[in-house]
């Protein structure tokens, strides 16, 4: 589905890209066990597999995409892409957006950020956040979540619709705890969580099921391709589960005599080689019961039709 | 000398140049060693090997050298003097010469609040921004007036975190941060490194450590050994980013050099 997702063909208002930092695989620790690196979160959170996934993403779109560069390495491996490609916007939220040095700039949220340069003729555009981690602390989490739902349903005037919205978000740096994460994730249709080159993709479809599936993704030239997980083979159900006739006081299964009779029984609604010359139209049986009041009148016989 | 240190963590590198860096201390460790290595490589190491390049043998001030503004929270500046001073570096001398600037952040806190009028409680509130906002000010204008004589310019901060017990919120510090960094879009061949204190027990310290750590190019962690002292090693020192390969090192801090050696390899 990450390939679905980087060629733009994935239905989905609200994409949420959610990186987990783990500590390193056993590969890259090192003869000091004692020491324990912060994890590395360049590698291993997906931010450079969001970044890889936006550039194709970008390519893959007929939209306008606007991107607002959150963090710097956003900005500085989108750049050279924003000379190729025309239909891609850059905002550099890290400047000047509370008009510190110039206070006529001074900027709300991302939809005032993304009117500062948005083309008259746009209609609709894909929009691009990277992270949301940084506008939660620094405009606020409440600020961050209602514009984030007023993008999605595209309630604001004077404003394009989006048609698609992508996030990343670092799962340890999000306001009040981890765990209000989740309010985020409760507003994306379609939530990527990344673990160690482990993609979990959640989909919800617009009527109602929800579709999940797990990816493993290599990261090689600034391009990511999917391999087949590792140990996702099935195991066999373990055999300590406890069947009925293992615990019932009556005898649960039949015998093949019993099995033979039973097939044997025609039941009432079951057609039979009598009637299968009616087959062909369709015809109501009806058999009253014995305490039915039947009545034989016309009931339109007083009508002068 | 710093030389081992920065060369054994690739941070000698051209693509160092003009990007940011975060030095990360845990635990009991100490980082502004780092500090001082990082101003001998801005002050000496970097313009030496472009004038050894170039086939010059003294350098040329202001066409190949880096000017440093070091900004003390936590160490005051006649710390690093004297670390830097074991190092080969006559800090004083150099800012004699322009090189070197320093700010102190207790000064500039209380600048800051002698120039309100009158505080109100509005005011009281909005301290943090107050002091993040004109610390950046005043910042950016040493930082543009060093550019202008000056190859490049580097931004040292040591100890961030200290602005948290100075009233200044995560988020003011954070929104502090990102300006620092669109420093780096405003100011060509500004080079950015910014250490904190890293504890788990501190939530604040933890997300401010986290925030540091996704908004740079490379990071720097320096921790002591959690297996107990040692005589030979003085702690760990591990490196990481986009294009730097991961590693870790023990050091041993001596007299006036930092040795770098790898893990279980202290006597070599």
């Amino acid at each position: 589905m990450l390939e679905v997702i980087r060629d733009a063909k994935l239905q989905s208002p609200f994409i949420l890209f959610v990186g987990h930092t783990t500590d390193p695989p056993a590969s890259r620790t090192f003869v000091c066990d004692s020491f324990h690196p912060l994890p590395d979160s360049t590698d291993l959170n997906g931010s450079s597999l969001f970044i890889s996934l936006v550039k194709s993403y970008i390519k893959s779109s007929e939209l306008d995409t606007h991107v607002l560069c959150w963090e710097r390495k956003t900005l500085r491996q989108l750049k050279p892409l924003q000379i190729q490609m025309s239909n891609l916007f850059l905002h550099d939220c890290l400047s000047d957006f509370h008009g510190w040095i110039n206070p006529d700039e001074t900027q709300t949220g991302f939809l005032s950020t993304i009117r500062k340069i948005l083309p008259g003729n746009s209609r609709e555009i894909n929009v691009v956040i990277d992270s949301l981690s940084n506008p939660f602390f620094t405009i606020g989490f409440g600020v961050c979540l209602k514009e984030l739902q007023q993008m999605i349903n595209s309630t604001t005037e004077n404003s394009p619709k989006i048609q698609q919205l992508l996030c990343f978000v670092h799962g340890d740096m999000v306001p009040c705890g981890t765990s209000s994460i989740g309010h985020v994730k409760h507003l994306a249709t379609t939530v990527v969580d990344l673990n160690n080159q482990t993609a979990r993709i959640t989909h919800r479809k617009p009527g109602g099921h929800v579709e999940r599936k797990e990816e493993q993704f290599v990261l090689s030239n600034g391009q990511f391709h999917i391999q087949a997980l590792a140990g996702t083979v099935k195991s066999s159900v373990p055999s300590n589960t406890t069947l009925p006739q293992d615990v019932a006081s009556f005898r649960v299964s039949l015998s093949d005599k019993e099995k033979e009779d039973r097939n044997k029984l025609v039941l009432p609604y079951m057609r039979t080689g009598d009637n299968s010359q009616e087959e062909g139209g369709g015809k109501v049986f009806y058999q009253p019961d014995a305490v039915d009041d039947w009545d034989d009148e016309d009931p339109d016989d007083d009508l002068d039709i | 000398m710093a030389a081992a240190l920065i060369a054994a963590l690739g941070l000698d590198q051209p693509e160092v140049q003009s990007s940011s860096i975060a030095v990360l201390e845990k635990g009991n460790a100490d980082s502004s060693f780092v500090l001082s290595c990082f101003m001998w490589e801005c002050l000496v190491g970097r313009s030496a090997r472009e004038c050894r390049a170039n086939g010059l043998l003294l350098p040329r001030p202001s066409e190949t050298s880096t000017a440093v503004l070091l900004l003390t929270c936590h160490h005051s500046a006649a710390h690093y003097r004297n670390q830097s001073l074991k190092l080969g570096l006559n800090l004083t001398s150099l800012s004699q010469k322009g090189l070197f600037e320093e700010l102190d952040l207790m000064k500039i806190i209380s600048e800051s609040f002698s120039t309100l009028k009158e505080t109100s409680d509005e005011d009281l509130c909005r301290n943090g921004t107050i002091v993040v906002k004109s610390l950046f000010a005043s910042m950016r204008t040493k930082l543009l007036k060093l550019k202008e004589n000056f190859k490049s310019v580097c931004l040292i901060i040591g100890n961030v975190n200290d602005l948290l017990t100075s009233g200044v919120s995560n988020t003011q510090l954070f929104i502090f941060i990102n300006y620092l960094q669109g420093l780096l879009s405003e100011i060509t061949n500004l080079s950015l490194v910014i250490s904190t204190h890293v504890s788990d027990d501190a939530e604040s310290e933890r997300l401010l450590g986290a925030f540091l750590k996704n908004a740079s190019d490379f990071t720097v962690t320096v921790s002591a050994l959690q297996t107990g002292l040692s005589k030979d090693v003085s702690g760990c020192l591990s490196v990481g980013g986009l294009s730097l390969s991961s590693g870790t090192y023990h050091y041993r801090l001596l007299d006036r050099q930092v040795k770098m050696f790898s893990p279980g390899a202290s006597s070599v």
